[in-house]
């Protein structure tokens, strides 16, 4: 991993995220469910920091299929 | 029990394509066969905990319907007479598509069925119900808040695993040959090998998903889970064909692959996968795929490049998908949701674009190079599961000496294979140390499900994959 990709996020810049993002997108979180989805939103980002910490080259293209 | 009706009875402990033979030729009614199937399941399901619905008359009438084209002469179908289930996000008309959400019950009753029962119904097949599943697909266990968990035949006390937990416990437990899953990340495969029998994951886009509540819409997969690799075969080509109604589809050749079960596997390059999917296995995995490696003479390795990456990138996707999709009703209803499944689809759909879109991209960049390693070999074996069924209610397990959460650790070997849809037979593939059935992946380039069966078929046929006998 180098210095400019990013690192998992701690409880508390999760549930940061949570905030904003739950504003962003009128998605309310219920209080019971509060610590679960930080805590979840921590193992998202070790994922996605193992995931981003990879070299791509702008070749190489988003997989989803599409078909107009 | 009238002569018949013990003939229909066991007849439901061997294969589907066996039961449409006795139906086809008049030795049994497809009405006998599916009365037989009714009977197990009211008297096995309350310790399985396999069928959510149960369509007893459907049943009936779709049976007489066979029986009258036997008797008119006309063609009743490949798969006449066989009943089958499908897990509870198929639509089944008349009902509501729960897939396995107290949310879903309360829908309107589906007003058609699913396309994939339409065909295997077109081919002769009966359906007489609804399967358990873990909520919304999220889910390895089995395990439902709801509905309570399906059990595993082998060990009541274990995991049937999941999502289509109830599927696996069906067929294992001979309620009926042939039963509907879908797979995200490993929902057919882990069932399968839980529960010890056969379950095909075919190609992304070979099979139509329409009627079929979606998770991670750009993993989502229909197929078969049976207790023969001739079984998959004949519920796959029943199911093969266009549909406009499933966007993912693609627009290849539908190829039926009944007839091509016999080629020689010594015609094909078979490799053991290394690297991520020969660690943190727990005892007798790694042993039941070198024994299959064995049988089929392989003894080439080959390594599926930044498979642990692979799958962290199809968490990232699985849970932002799967979060999106369930926005709209997580801000109306989350309390409703299962605990196991509700956090994180919340936290799924509040994650940055910028994440999935990377995974995304890396999948497009692992794709390629998975693709050219089948420039080398047709076959990959790797085991399904990092360890036999666990008790229900776990949730930990050991991976490497270090004690993990079992929930998405359990998808450790197959979330690699989906993220990328190549198609994949599980088969049965021997037993843990404790008893437990152990389950091997046969997997193939994509389009390439021909051959992942083909080898399937030869392992049956010399006893190396067999589902295991049930406990007296």
């Amino acid at each position: 991993m180098t210095e400019t990709t990013p690192k998992p996020l701690t409880e508390a810049e999760a549930e940061a995220l949570m905030e904003a993002a739950s504003r962003a997108l009128s998605l309310p979180i219920p209080e019971p469910c509060r610590a679960g989805t930080i805590a979840n939103i921590v193992a998202a980002s070790q994922a996605a920091a193992f995931v981003m910490s990879f070299p791509l080259a702008d070749t190489d293209e988003a997989a989803p299929v599409f078909r107009a | 029990m009238t002569d018949e009706a013990t003939a229909a009875d066991t007849l439901l402990d061997g294969d589907a394509v066996a039961i449409a033979a006795a139906v086809r030729s008049r030795r049994v009614t497809a009405l006998a066969v599916a009365e037989a199937a009714l009977a197990r399941i009211g008297a096995r399901n309350r310790s399985l905990n396999a069928f959510t619905d149960i369509t007893a008359e459907r049943a009936r009438a779709a049976a007489r319907r066979v029986d009258e084209a036997v008797a008119s002469g006309r063609d009743p179908g490949p798969l006449a007479g066989v009943p089958f289930a499908a897990k509870n996000l198929f639509d089944v008309a008349g009902l509501p598509t729960r897939a396995g959400s107290r949310i879903g019950r309360d829908n309107a009753p589906a007003t058609r069925d699913a396309t994939a029962i339409r065909r295997l119904e077109a081919a002769g097949a009966v359906l007489v119900g609804a399967l358990n599943m873990g909520e919304y697909a999220y889910d390895f266990t089995g395990e439902n808040a709801h509905d309570g968990p399906s059990r595993n035949p082998h060990d009541l006390s274990r995991m049937s695993g999941g999502s289509s937990g109830g599927s696996g416990a069906a067929v294992a437990g001979r309620l009926v040959p042939l039963a509907l899953g879908t797979d995200t990340n490993g929902s057919i495969r882990v069932p399968a090998a839980f529960c010890g029998v056969f379950g095909l994951k075919p190609t992304y886009g070979r099979l139509s998903r329409a009627g079929a509540m979606l998770f991670a819409a750009s993993f989502d997969h229909v197929g078969p889970l049976a207790r023969s690799v001739r079984d998959l075969a004949a519920a796959y080509d029943a199911m093969l064909g266009a549909d406009s109604d499933d966007p993912a589809l693609a627009p290849v050749d539908p190829v039926p692959l009944s007839d091509r079960l016999e080629i020689d596997p010594s015609e094909l390059r078979i490799a053991v996968a290394g690297g991520h999917f020969a660690a943190n296995a727990a005892p007798g995995v790694l042993e039941a795929v070198e024994a299959v490696a064995a049988a089929l003479g392989a003894t080439r390795r080959v390594e599926l490049p930044e498979a642990a990456r692979a799958r962290a990138a199809a968490f990232v996707i699985t849970t932002v998908e799967g979060g999106n999709l369930h926005l709209e009703r997580l801000r109306a209803r989350a309390m409703d949701y299962d605990p196991a499944t509700r956090d994180r689809f919340l936290a799924g759909a509040l994650l940055p674009a910028g994440w999935y879109l990377a995974a995304q991209r890396f999948r497009a960049w692992y794709r390629a190079r998975v693709l050219a390693l089948f420039e080398e070999v047709d076959v990959i074996l790797a085991p399904a599961t990092p360890l036999p069924a666990p008790p229900i209610g776990a949730q930990t397990m050991t991976l490497g000496g270090n004690t993990v959460p079992l929930r998405p650790n359990i998808g450790l070997y197959t979330q690699p294979l989906s993220f990328i849809g190549l198609p994949v037979v599980c088969i049965p593939g021997g037993r843990s140390p404790e008893g437990l059935p152990l389950g091997v992946q046969v997997i193939a380039a994509p389009w390439a499900e021909d051959k992942a069966l083909a080898v399937a078929a030869a392992l049956e046929r010399h006893g190396v994959a067999r589902c295991p006998e049930l406990p007296a």
